[in-house]
C-alpha cells in the first residue's frame, strides 16, 4: 500500500518525464537523422529505467511453518515493532536489514511508517526500556532468504523478482513502493 | 584535575572498546543525556549538566542477550553500574536470566530507567526514588536471576529471586535504602513476582507486582547484629495504564507491610500505602503535556520511615507531590521539557521546583 501522497508524487512524476520526452521529440525531429537516432536510444532507457523504479514490489516472505498463509498490514506492523510476538503458537522472529536501502527504507514506511533511522532509532529505545528481543539484521537479500527458510517463525521481505523459483516460503503481504 | 582526566580516559576507552572490541559484531552503544536549567523555591537558577547514561546491549547468540548500563557522574567523577544482565530464551515462551535488573514493581520501574528523553516528565515519580536518594523505600533495582513466561496472548508471568536491601543505621548511617549488588548479609532473599497484560493494540495495560523483602542491617554499631533484618516487608502494588491515541493514563498504588524486628522502634507491624496518577495528552505530534499526582501515606510509629537511624523521614509533614510538564520532540532523538514540581514547604525539596531540560540519545 503506498500512502497518497507518494502515489501522487510517482503520478506527477510520470506526467513531467511524458512533457519532457515530447519536448524533446520536437527538436530531434528538426535534428539530422543519426543524431535523432542516438537521442532517441537515450532517451528509451532512460524511461525504461524510470518506468521501473516508479513502483517495485516488495514481497513479505515468511518460514513455512508459520500457521498463517496471510497477515494483515496491522498485524505486520506489530510483528516489525515487537508487539506481535507469536502467531498461533509459532514465535515470531522479524528480519530486517542491515544497511538501509531505497527498498527496506520503502518497505518500512509503508508497514511501520517510519524510515530506516527512526526505525533503527525505535529499536534501540525498545531494547533499553524493555529489554524486548529486535529484530535479526542481515546483509543482503540471499542472506535473507536463508535464515527465512531456515528460522521457525522468520518474517522478512525481499523484492518480488527474486522470488522467481523460490516455492518453498510462505508469501504474506506484497507492498508496492516507488 | 588528573583525577578528573583519568576518568575521562577510562570512559573513552570504555566506549572504545565496547564498540571496537569485537571482530564479529560492532557492539550498539548509545547514550542519553541531559543538559539544562534549575530552579528551586530557595535556590538560584542553576545550570546544570546531567549524569551520562551509557548503555550497551547485543544479541550474543541466537537466543542470548546482554545489556549493560554505566552512569558517569560528572559532579562526582564516578561510574555507577545500573543494569547490568544477561537473559536467555530457553523456550520460545520462556526467558531466564540472571544479573542487576530495575525491580520488577509496577509499571514504571520496568519502563523507565535513568535515560531521561524515555521519561513524559523530567523527575520520576517521589515514590520510586533510586536507592541512595533521600526518598527511597521501595527497592528500585534487585540483583539476582529471573524467570520469565510470555506465550503471546498478552500475559506475561514474572518470578525473581534477589539479593535483599540493607541500611546502615549506625549513628554515622546515611539513612538511605541500599541495594545489595555483591554481598547479601541474609540468607533470606528477596522474592518478587508479576503478572502484566498487553495485548498489542489494546488500551488497557494493568499489571499486579508483590514482594517479599528483608531490610538488613549493614553496620556492626547498627540497631541490629549485621546481617539481621531491621524490618521485614510484604509489598502488593497494581498499575494499571490506558492509552489512547491522544490520551496516556498511567497510575500505580502500592500497599507497603513493614514488619519491625524486636530492638527497631516499637518492633510492630505498620501498614503505608503510596500512589501516583499521571495524565499525558498528545496536544499535537510534536507537544505534550503532562500532570502527575504523587502522595505517601505512612504511619507515625513505623520505625522504617521515621525512626531516625532508618529512613528518618518527618511524619508531620504531608507527602504529596504535583507535576506539571510541557515536552516537545525536536525529533525521535531529544526532546525539550519544561517542569514545575510542587512539594509541601516543610519537604527538604520543599515548594516549587523549575526544571528546564534538553535531553537527547546519541547512538
Amino acid at each position: 500500500m503506498i500512502p497518497l501522497r507518494e502515489l501522487a508524487t510517482v503520478r506527477t512524476l510520470r506526467v513531467a518525464a511524458i512533457k519532457a520526452f515530447r519536448a524533446v521529440s520536437r527538436v530531434l525531429r528538426a535534428a539530422p537523422a543519426g543524431r535523432r537516432r542516438a537521442a532517441g536510444l537515450v532517451l528509451s532507457a532512460l524511461l525504461a529505467a524510470a518506468g521501473t523504479a516508479a513502483a517495485a514490489e516488495i514481497v513479505v516472505v515468511a518460514h513455512p511453518d508459520l500457521p498463517v498463509d496471510a497477515l494483515s498490514a496491522g498485524q505486520l506492523r506489530n510483528v516489525f515493532v515487537g508487539e506481535l510476538t507469536f502467531v498461533g503458537r509459532v514465535k515470531v522472529l522479524p528480519v530486517g536489514y542491515e544497511d538501509s536501502s531505497t527498498m527496506s527504507d520503502g518497505f518500512l514506511r509503508a508497514v511501520v511508517g517510519m524510515d530506516s533511522r527512526r526505525y533503527r532509532v525505535y529499536w534501540i529505545k525498545e531494547v533499553f526500556h524493555s529489554g524486548r528481543v529486535p529484530p535479526r539484521m542481515v546483509q543482503g537479500v540471499d542472506e535473507m532468504l536463508r535464515i527465512v527458510a531456515t528460522e521457525p517463525g522468520a518474517i522478512g521481505y525481499v523484492p518480488a523478482e527474486r522470488l522467481e523459483g523460490v516455492s518453498t516460503l510462505k508469501r504474506l503481504y506484497t507492498v508496492s513502493v516507488p | 584535575m588528573k583525577t578528573m582526566r583519568n576518568r575521562c580516559v577510562q570512559l573513552a576507552v570504555l566506549v572504545l572498546s565496547l564498540c571496537y572490541g569485537t571482530d564479529a559484531f560492532a557492539l550498539k552503544v548509545g547514550a542519553f543525556g541531559d543538559v539544562g536549567m534549575i530552579k528551586t523555591e530557595n535556590g538560584s537558577p542553576s545550570f546544570r549538566i546531567s549524569h551520562i547514561d551509557l548503555f550497551a546491549s547485543n544479541p550474543i547468540d541466537d537466543r542470548t542477550r546482554v545489556l549493560l548500563e554505566v552512569e558517569f557522574r560528572s559532579s562526582r567523577n564516578e561510574f555507577e553500574t545500573q543494569r547490568y544482565w544477561i537473559v536467555r530464551e530457553v523456550t520460545d515462551w520462556l526467558e531466564v536470566g540472571g544479573g542487576r535488573f530495575h525491580s520488577p514493581i509496577g509499571f514504571w520501574s520496568r519502563e523507565y530507567h535513568h535515560g531521561k528523553l524515555l521519561l513524559p516528565t523530567v523527575t520520576r515519580p517521589f515514590v520510586l526514588g533510586f536507592e541512595g536518594s533521600a526518598s527511597s523505600f521501595i527497592p528500585m533495582h534487585v540483583v539476582g536471576a529471573m524467570a520469565k513466561i510470555d506465550r503471546g496472548d498478552g500475559f506475561c508471568y514474572e518470578a525473581w529471586i534477589a539479593n535483599s536491601n540493607s541500611i546502615n543505621s549506625s549513628p554515622a548511617g546515611d539513612n538511605t535504602l541500599t541495594v545489595g549488588d555483591r554481598v547479601d548479609q541474609s540468607d533470606r532473599k528477596s522474592l518478587f513476582a508479576r503478572v502484566s497484560y498487553d495485548r498489542p493494540g489494546g488500551p488497557f495495560k494493568p499489571g499486579i507486582s508483590a514482594m517479599m523483602n528483608d531490610v538488613n542491617e549493614a553496620s556492626n554499631a547498627g540497631l541490629v547484629a549485621r546481617g539481621d533484618p531491621l524490618v521485614r516487608q510484604a509489598l502488593l502494588g497494581v498499575d494499571l495504564r490506558y492509552v489512547l491515541e491522544r490520551l496516556d493514563l498511567l497510575s500505580e498504588a502500592y500497599l507497603l507491610r513493614n514488619d519491625a524486628r524486636p530492638g527497631v522502634g516499637d518492633g510492630a507491624t505498620h501498614t503505608a500505602n503510596a500512589w501516583f496518577a499521571q495524565l499525558v495528552y498528545r496536544l499535537t505530534a510534536r507537544w505534550s503535556a503532562v500532570y502527575r499526582y504523587e502522595a505517601l501515606n505512612y504511619d507515625a510509629q513505623d520505625a522504617y520511615f521515621t525512626h531516625a537511624r532508618l529512613l528518618a523521614r518527618d511524619p508531620s509533614v504531608d507527602e504529596t507531590r504535583h507535576v506539571y510538564a510541557l515536552r516537545y520532540d525536536f525529533s525521535e532523538t531529544n526532546a525539550l521539557k519544561l517542569e514545575a514540581s510542587k512539594r509541601p514547604r516543610a519537604l527538604d525539596d520543599g515548594g516549587v521546583t523549575w526544571n528546564l531540560s534538553w535531553e537527547f540519545l546519541v547512538y
